[in-house]
């Protein structure tokens, strides 16, 4: 079962995105549970997938004019769908680059999947309950889930 | 474990091969070339010689000419003159130069060529030629004997003589000269139309030879190609039908040219061949996996290592891998990969030929197998840890605390859906969620359901622990999710056992029923455990249930304690929401009566107690007018120092505020959040929690709640539910 410092890997590191490249640190909600028939997505997901000690995936969601806003902050002048998918990429990017260093070489992580709009294919944890980590930047709501069930 | 070598092992061959015949073929064109232009050169040597000999044997021609003009030039001009001189000396020069030539043309020598340099001459061997040259001499000798004097000039018969006989053979020598160019002309034809011929015969041969190599051999790669092209298309049948990936690893890792079609969708990669393996495998597998795999591969390809030795090592055996999904998705797999050595002719490993099966489904039923075993070790010591519990009562537990827990979830959810500010923060959802927690923790403790209430009292733990940080923000609480996460899955392991219980129950009922010929479905009525019983039992009061939580309690505290109770069964006229709250607040009271009111026997021994503290719940219940419960210990009651004390030290109050209280004031701060006189924490008390979720319970329901103490002696607190009065045995003060 997930403890809390790993469960804390992902906290920080979807954080510290934000203290590092967009000029405001985010800052971390109440989180919750979820069960795997909830859906919590926004416009673009970030998602990496986790095997061997835990099974599932992480992904990082947010709202599009979240990441608009955060391409502004980062000097782009193009919002386009492409460019804030490289962004919720880059932060899956970080995810997975982070996780595999501190979760130990038994996890395998996959490479990060870009998704605009509500992925079909995205499935929680069955057997367990998923963690919902809001996270808030400036006005905007975004969402780290964690669903991963024992390997 | 090498590929085996096949049964007939090829002889090394020496030559070329296949290739030889081409390459005899080849020499034979050459050599055939060969021949023909030695001959050619031989031939053309001669015709060049017969040439020199047909220019000498026309020069021959002219000189019998020259001579006779020249020794009619000299008879006629007159002696001494310039004239004759010059026409001697032209009759000496015809004379020698025939004479040597024709002398050369029938015993071979040298004589002088057209451009005055010296000829070697060849006799001639021609028949016609010979009896030319010989009949030539024939003449030439008496001529030649003639001309000596002439030629010394000494004599006018002799002169005469000479020009009579070179008149007379004049036209003979002529016609011989001319007969002797003719044959050597002839001869010389002669070569050049054998030259001709062998170069003829020389190119059909070889053109023979062209076309054999070309009609035989073209035959032949036909043949070969359509081999080849079969043994390919076979390969390519074999490698695009095969579930099974096959593909061929070089020593520099590198997948060969031709992967099995099937490995694109093993390994989730539309490209594979002439890639790098390990960087592909990297991407796919644990990094502990990979570096082992890495070494691993670097070992099969020592050839001194014992492959059946090493292979147990093999990393790849059963491995799981994420590969990209057909929308780019990650996909969990399993693959055996298994390799074996390649080896060539001279048993040199030359490949590792490498197999990729997709083993999921059996690993995966693997898995599940395990994952029953293991869930029915837990379920087992589940068990033994609910089995104490009346099943009605269980149920009863498990729907509360499932429902208590996603209370507290939806608490969660709630503020963590709210936006929040840079100075708010989460105190007050611990304060919110607090009472539910502990509220099951007491439930959990009452029913004797000791992992659940260690579970419940770690998340209350974590609760009090954050309560005392200067800021609690969301990320403090990610602990709390876990630990909530932990608790739902608890109570979820409870009911599934319950239900699987229930069912087997019913289903040793429905066979007993059966068995003793009763009508169906009249088990099913009343099992003991049947989970499909719909309305929960009212939730119970008894002095059992309370003595149980009462003794488990003093073994924890080391302390002896009995339970005295009346009344509790007039408590049934109450409804369920009323008994449900008593039962909570009944449990807290008698956790504090057992931490902090009765003393341990050492300390009873020393006031003068006995050993066995008392604690008496004392109940009364009606209908229409409400309910009074007493709750009494003879412990060492509330001790306005201890509580002084343990407020000072909480560094919540300064000692001024507290001088200011008095004892009621002192009193009330047992109703604050945290406060707890409680040394350290323990399953009981200690923590500061539970009178004030006492109070408010109370008050939620219209109640009241007051205590009456007398340090050393007692501590007693009296809860009353609208419309009942107090009984006025004891003097109350209100809180």
């Amino acid at each position: 079962m997930l403890n809390e410092t790993q469960l804390k890997v992902f906290v920080d590191h979807a954080t510290h995105y934000f203290s590092a490249f967009a000029q405001e640190p985010a800052i971390v909600r109440v989180p919750y549970l979820i069960s795997h028939d909830e859906s919590l997505v926004y416009d673009y997901t970030g998602v990496i997938g986790v095997s061997g000690a835990f099974r599932g995936c992480v992904y990082f969601t947010a709202p599009a004019r979240m990441m608009q806003y955060l391409l502004m902050t980062q000097g782009e002048t193009e919002h386009s769908q492409e460019h804030c998918l490289d962004v919720v990429g880059e932060i899956a990017n970080t995810l997975a680059g982070n996780a595999r260093r501190e979760l130990g070489s038994d996890f395998m992580i996959s490479v990060p999947i870009r998704i605009a709009g509500k992925p079909e294919q995205l499935t929680l944890a069955r057997s367990a309950r998923s963690y919902a980590i809001p996270i808030q930047w400036r006005v905007y709501s975004a969402a780290l889930v964690v669903s991963l069930e024992d390997g | 474990m090498n590929v085996a070598a096949p049964s007939t092992v090829p002889r090394r061959r020496t030559g070329f091969g296949k290739y030889r015949t081409i390459v005899l073929s080849i020499a034979l064109f050459l050599v055939f070339d060969l021949g023909v232009l030695i001959l050619n050169f031989y031939t053309s040597s001669e015709i060049s010689t017969d040439a020199v000999g047909i220019n000498l044997a026309g020069r021959q021609r002219m000189l019998s000419q020259r001579l006779v003009k020249a020794l009619h030039e000299f008879g006629a001009a007159p002696a001494g003159s310039t004239e004759a001189t010059n026409a001697l000396m032209e009759l000496r020069n015809t004379t020698t130069l025939f004479d040597t030539t024709l002398s050369a043309f029938e015993r071979g020598g040298e004589t002088t060529g057209g451009d005055g340099r010296a000829v070697l001459l060849q006799p001639v061997s021609d028949a016609r030629g010979r009896a030319a040259v010989e009949a030539a001499l024939k003449l030439w000798q008496p001529l030649k004997t003639a001309l000596d004097p002439a030629l010394r000039g000494s004599d006018a018969a002799a002169l005469h003589e000479a020009v009579r006989l070179a008149s007379s053979s004049n036209l003979a020598l002529l016609r011989l000269m001319n007969d002797l160019t003719t044959a050597l002309e002839q001869v010389a034809a002669g070569k050049a139309d054998r030259l001709r011929l062998i170069q003829t015969i020389g190119i059909g041969l070889a053109l023979a030879n062209f076309f054999l190599i070309l009609f035989h051999f073209i035959r032949q790669l036909r043949d070969s190609d359509t081999r080849a092209e079969t043994a390919r298309r076979e390969t390519v049948e074999i490698l695009d039908t095969v579930t099974d990936g096959l593909f061929l690893l070089d020593r520099e890792l590198t997948i060969g040219a031709q992967p099995s079609k099937s490995l694109h969708g093993l390994f989730g990669r539309s490209t594979l061949a002439n890639q790098p393996f390990l960087p592909m495998l990297r991407e796919i597998v644990s990094e502990k996996v990979y570096r082992e795999a890495a070494d691993f591969l670097d070992v099969l390809f020592r050839e001194h290592v014992n492959l059946k030795l090493v292979a147990s090592l093999n990393p790849l055996h059963e491995v799981e891998v994420l590969i990209p999904g057909p929308n780019g998705e990650p996909q969990r797999k399993y693959l055996g990969i298994e390799f074996t050595r390649v080896t060539d002719a001279h048993s040199a490993l030359v490949h590792l030929l490498v197999t990729v099966r997709d083993i999921t489904v059996r690993i995966e039923l693997a898995r599940q197998l395990e994952l029953s075993r293991r869930q029915a070790e837990e379920q087992m010591s589940l068990l033994l840890g609910i089995l104490h519990v009346e099943p009605p009562r269980l149920r009863e537990f498990i729907d509360r605390a499932d429902k208590a827990l996603h209370d507290i979830n939806a608490t969660l959810r709630r503020h963590g859906s709210k936006h929040l500010s840079k100075r708010d923060e989460y105190r007050g959802v611990l304060n919110e969620i607090f009472p539910t927690i502990h509220a099951l923790k007491g439930e959990a403790g009452l029913l004797g359901l000791e992992f659940f209430e260690k579970l419940a009292h770690d998340f209350e733990e974590r609760i009090v622990e954050l309560r005392g940080l200067k800021r609690v923000g969301g990320d403090e609480l990610i602990g709390l999710a876990v630990q909530l996460d932990r608790l739902i899955g608890s109570v979820e392991a409870v009911r599934a056992m319950v239900e699987r219980l229930g069912s087997l129950q019913q289903g040793f009922a429905q066979e007993a029923t059966a068995a003793a010929g009763a009508p169906a479905g009249a088990a099913a009525e009343t099992p003991a455990m049947a989970p499909t019983s719909t309305a929960a039992p009212l939730p119970e009061l008894t002095v059992d249930t309370f003595r149980f939580l009462v003794e488990r309690l003093a073994q924890t505290e080391h302390k002896r304690v009995q339970l005295l109770a009346s009344g509790l069964d007039t408590l049934a006229v109450s409804g369920a929401e009323q008994i449900t709250a008593l039962r909570e607040v009944l449990v807290q009271l008698l956790r504090n009566a057992v931490a902090h009111g009765i003393e341990t026997p050492e300390e009873r021994h020393l006031a003068g107690k006995t050993d066995v503290g008392t604690i008496r719940l004392q109940a009364r219940a009606d209908a229409s007018a409400g309910i009074e419960l007493i709750c009494h210990d003879d412990g060492r009651g509330l001790d306005p120092g201890r509580i002084r004390a343990a407020a000072l030290q909480s560094g919540r109050w300064s000692e001024d505020e507290l001088d200011a209280m008095g004892t009621a004031g002192l009193r009330a701060l047992l109703f604050e959040p945290g406060f707890t006189t409680a040394a350290e924490a323990t399953l009981a008390a200690g923590r500061g929690v539970g009178m004030d979720v006492i109070k408010h319970r109370v008050e939620a329901l219209g109640g009241t709640l007051s205590v009456a103490s007398e340090p050393g002696r007692y501590c007693a607190w009296r809860i009353t539910l609208p419309g009942l009065p107090g009984l006025g045995e004891l003097s109350f003060e209100t809180t």
